[in-house]
């Protein structure tokens, strides 16, 4: 079963994806911005899907998350998730809908070498 | 499942990135990359522990949209590795013949910590510094 890591700062977010992925039949583990580095290594996922992307503030940066993810991925499939309007492949503006996001996701991996 | 072994490689620029990563995942290892000294520090302190190596050169700004890319400051990402007893090789393209101080003070720096620290010239050869970083970190797990 392929594994899903969700980024997300809300645990509300988190617990939302988590069994939304789930639904679709995909294991998941999820983090925080400041965790989410250390589970990528830890839990070798299938995908990763980050939330939060265009947030900066003390904490962390969404940007962050994203590069630091994005620099050591070899094919794992990423998706950000933000509330701005930008236009990149991996990109989702929220509100967004799950079933689209899971779309995508799923056809995401269905190339997957992995 | 093992985890892979993670390494921490500093590098500003981007070809020479893909490179580097490419070299160390075909060598088993995980990646963690960045291009400033701050963003290395940052990324280390995150990871801790599981920083296993490093591989880093020479010159390269301290932080993000950093204008100092001339600065060498591959030579703070060594004693923090020192410090921290993390191996450490430098790949640098520095030309031999302009780098009579570093080879002095990377020499210094293993002769004081009693650690080798291998440093390639002339041109970044990712190939033989990934290698010569296997080689620090099988003697260190043995």
């Amino acid at each position: 079963m392929k594994k899903v890591l969700i980024v997300a700062k809300d645990e509300i977010i988190r617990t939302s994806l988590k069994l939304s992925f789930e639904n679709m039949k995909f294991k998941t583990v999820v983090a925080d911005h400041a965790g989410a580095l250390n589970m990528f290594f830890t839990e070798e996922p299938s995908a990763v899907v980050i939330c939060d992307y265009n947030e900066k503030n003390k904490e962390f940066k969404g940007v962050e998350t994203y590069a630091d993810i994005k620099n050591s991925a070899t094919n794992e499939i990423i998706f950000r998730l933000g509330f701005s309007k930008l236009d990149h492949a991996d990109y989702l503006q929220i509100p967004c809908d799950l079933k689209e996001l899971n779309k995508k996701l799923a056809l995401a991996m269905s190339f997957q070498q992995k | 499942m093992k985890m892979k072994k993670i390494i921490l490689i500093v590098e500003d620029l981007i070809e020479e990135q893909k490179i580097a990563k490419s070299v160390a995942v075909e060598n088993g290892f995980g990646v963690v990359m960045t291009a400033t000294l701050e963003d290395a520090f940052r990324l280390w302190k995150n990871l801790g522990d599981k920083i296993v190596g490093i591989v880093t050169d020479l010159h390269f700004p301290e932080k993000e949209n950093g204008t100092d890319a001339a600065n060498p400051n591959g030579l703070a990402v060594i004693i923090e590795a020192i410090t921290k007893n993390v191996p450490v090789v430098v790949c640098s393209n520095i030309n031999h013949h302009y780098a009579e101080y570093l080879k002095v003070v990377i020499s210094g720096l293993e002769k004081l910590s009693g650690k080798r620290i291998p440093f390639t010239m002339d041109r970044k050869d990712w190939s033989i510094a990934i290698t010569e970083l296997k080689k620090i970190i099988g003697g260190i797990t043995k």
